[in-house]
């Protein structure tokens, strides 16, 4: 009767521990990977950073004001750049008391001779007046420590993934939901 | 089964290569193992088979980073045949009159009337989505070593449209940081900026010197 009991135990022992050392190796594993993904997602994001010069290498285009030649959905690419900025240029840059950076383009520089700072005037091309209105009370320019910035490049249409998880956030959680499952149920 | 298998395949039908691969491997494995056994039901253990390295989300996978490596590839080779494109635009600026030289605020105002024409058509590329084309006046003061101001504006989004005249006053505000227009001279440039339907975006210009401010507010 023991003998019998004890060769049971050994036998549950046995099968646990070998499903044990599965689930185990095999949820380690998945961690692992997932990691990588995580890092290297990370390490691409920090070194677009470090090569632009630029705090958020790549936008998304959200407002109308540049069409026809930015529409929304669009994503930019930008550069810093050490040059000082110039008329014609689409740069990002950001207001005090706002949170979204706005993407206009320049369309006034005075470059101060001593101290080599410029003064900017930035208009989207689709609207009738220039961003005085947009900037904080009482501020007639941009400085270069608004400027996020300046525009070299773009994609059409690959923004809208951004602006549909944004703004419906439930589509994230489908998204996230099936990532999972198919996590779950693939080997 | 049958049909299972088809709706299956359909719903996960993204690398044909692979799968017509499987069928050239299973094939000949079916004929070896057992003779009496269909071709379909085999298939449909296959699309059901969640493990190992032909699963739904490892198709979906190589054709997503494929299509993805193909996208990267035709923007690259769009900005290439953007980079050769070579173009001859014309263009002449002329200031027709001044109409008003004041002060306001602390800062000079002009108003000019000016003569714009131009070909750009040639800037035109397959890959050109519009010209913004502005003309911005250039000058130099004591206080600032670079003052840019854009007087005028049109975006061009077809190549028939890029031969233009344009006899207009100065569409944005002529002020200048300070009172330094009078007597002043100025150049007047006229830049083209490039917008792609993707990729790079540049920058072309050309220069017109030797315009001046006239010497007394009026």
């Amino acid at each position: 009767m023991a003998g019998v009991a004890s060769r049971v135990s050994a036998y549950i022992k046995e099968t646990m521990g070998s499903i044990r050392s599965i689930k185990l190796r095999h949820i380690m594993n998945q961690i692992i990977t997932l990691g990588i993904i995580m890092s290297s997602a990370f390490i691409i994001w920090k070194c677009l950073i470090h090569y632009t010069g630029s705090e958020s290498p790549v936008v998304v285009v959200l407002s109308e004001s540049m069409e026809p030649g930015f529409q929304r959905g669009d994503i930019l690419v930008l550069h810093m750049g050490s040059a000082p900025v110039r008329a014609g240029e689409i740069v990002v840059y950001n207001v005090d008391g706002r949170d979204i950076p706005i993407v206009h383009r320049v369309i006034q520089v005075h470059q101060d001779r001593d101290s080599g700072e410029v003064a900017i005037l930035t208009k989207g091309d689709n609207n009738e007046y220039d961003d005085r209105g947009l900037y904080a009370e009482d501020q007639m320019w941009l400085d270069r420590e608004h400027i996020m910035g300046r525009s070299v490049g773009f994609l059409p249409y690959f923004g809208w993934a951004t602006i549909l998880m944004t703004e419906r956030p439930f589509l994230k959680f489908i998204l996230l939901g099936v990532l999972a499952l198919l996590v779950i149920i693939s080997d | 089964m049958f049909l299972k298998w088809l709706i299956m395949r359909s719903w996960s039908l993204k690398s044909p290569c692979i799968e017509i691969l499987q069928i050239l491997v299973e094939i000949p494995l079916i004929k070896i193992h057992s003779s009496v056994v269909s071709v379909a039901p085999s298939f449909s253990v296959q699309a059901f088979r969640l493990e190992g390295m032909h699963t739904f989300l490892y198709r979906l996978n190589a054709v997503l980073s494929f299509a993805l490596l193909a996208l990267a590839a035709i923007c690259i080779a769009a900005s290439m045949t953007d980079m050769i494109h070579k173009s001859n635009p014309s263009v002449d600026i002329k200031v027709l009159k001044f109409d008003g030289l004041r002060e306001i605020y602390g800062n000079d105002e002009a108003r000019v009337a000016l003569n714009i024409s131009a070909d750009l058509s040639s800037i035109f590329s397959w890959n050109t989505k519009q010209l913004f084309v502005f003309v911005a006046a250039e000058y130099t003061t004591p206080k600032n070593s670079w003052n840019q101001i854009s007087l005028w504006d049109s975006i061009i989004t077809a190549k028939e449209d890029a031969v233009f005249q344009a006899l207009e006053y100065n569409k944005y505000a002529f002020i200048d940081q300070g009172k330094n227009f009078r007597g002043l001279s100025f150049n007047l440039t006229m830049y083209w900026h490039v917008m792609p339907k993707t990729t790079m975006m540049y920058i072309g210009s050309k220069s017109f010197t030797g315009f001046k401010f006239p010497d007394n507010y009026f």
